[in-house]
């Protein structure tokens, strides 16, 4: 006989410990009540889909070859790099707004002691408030996919591309996400956790940016004879740290790396004295990098949590 | 001896150590034993639902500590599975229907049991209700949904922080009701809070009473309004009255507003021939002289004196209650 205990047991279904969260259910429902959740991803598909037509009509005037045809390939990939940056711009901008008001919000509502009193694990809140959040961006991102994939009718993007793209835009959105859980639930005031979520990113966003510019910069001034390999090490692993920090860095490098040298995996550097060493491509550093952040923010929020009102 | 339901020991709350401090609880020790409706009386701001919050680990106590069935929630939370609550009014998620609003408060604590569920909707009477979303709920019915809450996960102690806030007259007695049915038809026990003190009064066995922090005085109702007989006359003039009487017994003005031509002697029911004789003697018209039961409003402002102001008077809330 079916009991409800093997039923559980034979359940195939992997999401259904996601979907017996109460506040990831509660949350997925509230989000997606009404015409606004609608309404924001039709926004974000008109704007992605009007730059990159607006980038198809400049690109396809920009990048006549010598015999007066369009370069597929280049226009290809200009085209899937541009869809990418917004797409990059748009989750940065948007999985702040969905997070850093999710634990503040229940106190400005008055709910919050509604869900202590149950004794709801901590990390269930915090699990059910991300996943619910990040379940909408990660919809964004694959609803852009068609758009993105516009760069294979001229060549030039490799299916590849797109899965590291995607890989990378999804570290972003849990990261960032995970910020704003953190400030959501370090103050009462959702107000002032967009505040301080978006400062916070602004700050790894122009910090990171300006590192890999100025490692770049000393890099290439770099004179051979004066150099030492040990100076040039130093400097290449903290140009790595800034591009792997940033995610429009890390995907412009690894396109790089892609077009150029064809590993998708690793690259090859060459030093000034000739010698050449294997590193990782930026995607991997980039996503490993800020799952395993993204996991000690996590914790860090639950923590926090667990803390009783003084 | 059972263990008591809530034991309190020396429970304080500072708020604002380093500066300003205030002390919004002030070593406070109680009892609530199994069974019992306990209310928990107090002024607004007098520490009610902060002792609520530390009770229930929503809130760190400053010094002592409050044990829920033995055991100290600091050290062992799941004790909190035995207790259901209703803190400071019933907050749902106004968008989800009142069967969802259960719904997440049932999976938060494990598990939901809509057999269950549907059993307390009967209860509180909001069957048909539950498939309205809860933001076209009225406050009454938002507490209602409260309790039922409250109760979805069969707990032995309830606690219910101002259950009647904001409720009609009709929603009061239904309420009360409810407390009751809880008490005495299913064996829980009930820690009540509430400044409708008559509400209190007819559904509470023992009492506590908390000012600027401290417990004034706590005991059994009866025994509380028991202590003194008293009488109370209706008269011409107040003043004449009280001047012929107030040689042989004390007298009072009724604190009943606007009902300024009775007084209160502290007399028993022997004494109103004699009581009546004198004021007829003295020329004072007497319209009415009965023996009164001290209620626990009357009670509650010679405890509390100047210091309580009612927040939301409704009939109900008001008034002594003669015994013919």
């Amino acid at each position: 006989m079916e009991t409800p205990a093997n039923r559980s047991r034979i359940s195939l279904n992997p999401l259904r410990p996601l979907l017996r969260n109460p506040v990831a259910l509660k949350e997925l429902r509230g989000r997606m009540r009404g015409p606004r959740a609608f309404v924001v991803l039709t926004c974000y598909l008109i704007v992605v889909g009007g730059f990159t037509t607006l980038l198809y009509i400049a690109g396809t005037a920009a990048t006549y070859n010598t015999t007066g045809e369009v370069d597929g390939g280049t226009l290809g990939r200009v085209l899937f790099g541009s869809v990418v940056a917004i797409e990059l711009f748009l989750v940065t901008f948007i999985t702040p707004a969905f997070t850093a008001g999710s634990i503040s919000g229940e106190h400005e509502s008055q709910t919050y002691d509604l869900l202590r009193t149950t004794l709801l694990p901590e990390r269930q809140l915090v699990f059910g408030k991300l996943f619910s959040a990040l379940a909408y961006v990660f919809l964004l991102l694959l609803a852009a996919i068609p758009l993105q994939s516009i760069a294979f009718l001229f060549g030039g993007v490799d299916v590849e591309e797109i899965v590291i793209s995607l890989l990378v835009l999804l570290a972003t959105a849990i990261f960032l996400g995970n910020i704003g859980v953190y400030y959501s639930a370090m103050t009462h005031r959702t107000l002032r956790a967009n505040i301080m979520t978006y400062v916070t990113i602004l700050a790894v966003i122009l910090v990171t940016t300006a590192g890999a510019v100025i490692a770049l910069a000393i890099v290439e001034g770099l004179d051979p004879s004066t150099s030492s390999s040990g100076s040039e090490w130093v400097l290449l692993v903290a140009r790595g740290i800034f591009v792997c920090l940033n995610p429009l860095t890390t995907l412009l490098s690894t396109q790089q790396y892609l077009v150029n040298q064809q590993t998708l995996f690793t690259f090859k550097y060459t030093f000034t004295d000739g010698t050449t060493t294997t590193l990782p491509s930026p995607w991997i550093a980039f996503t490993i990098f800020y799952l395993l952040l993204s996991v000690a923010v996590f914790f860090a929020t639950t923590r926090h949590l667990k803390r009783i009102e003084g | 001896m059972a263990t008591p339901v809530i034991e309190t020991e020396g429970l304080t709350k500072i708020f604002g150590r380093l500066r300003n401090p205030k002390l919004a609880v002030d070593h406070i020790h109680f009892r609530v034993e199994p069974g019992q409706v306990y209310g928990f009386l107090g002024p607004n701001g007098a520490g009610k639902s902060t002792t609520i919050r530390m009770m229930l680990n929503l809130m760190h106590a400053s010094d002592g500590k409050a044990l829920i069935f033995g055991e100290d929630p600091r050290q062992k939370p799941e004790i909190l599975f035995r207790v259901g609550s209703l803190v400071e009014g019933a907050t749902f998620y106004p968008y989800l229907r009142g069967w969802d609003n259960l719904k997440v408060v049932g999976n938060s604590r494990g598990g939901f049991d809509a057999t269950r569920a549907k059993q307390l909707l009967q209860f509180v009477g909001l069957v048909g209700s539950e498939r309205v979303r809860v933001k076209a709920y009225s406050t009454g019915m938002k507490q209602r949904l409260g309790i039922a809450a409250a109760l979805l996960n069969n707990p032995d102690l309830v606690i219910l922080d101002e259950p009647t806030n904001g409720m009609d007259p009709a929603g009061i007695r239904e309420m009360r009701q409810f407390i009751r049915d809880l008490a005495y038809k299913y064996g829980k026990t009930v820690f009540l809070t509430s400044h409708l003190l008559s509400e209190v009064q007819q559904t509470s066995d023992r009492v506590a009473i908390i000012n600027k922090g401290k417990i004034v005085v706590e005991g059994l109702i009866e025994e509380l309004l028991n202590q003194e007989e008293q009488l109370e006359a209706e008269v011409g003039s107040i003043e004449k009255a009280k001047t012929a009487l107030q040689e042989r017994w004390q007298v009072a003005a009724s604190t009943v507003p606007n009902e300024h031509n009775k007084l209160r002697i502290k007399a028993s029911r022997n004494d109103t021939p004699s009581i009546v004789r004198r004021l007829v003697e003295q020329n004072v018209d007497v319209f009415s002289i009965a023996p009164v039961r001290q209620s626990l409003e009357d009670y509650f402002l010679e405890v509390i004196g100047d210091d309580f102001v009612q927040p939301n008077s409704s009939p109900l809330s008001i008034g002594g209650t003669p015994h013919a």
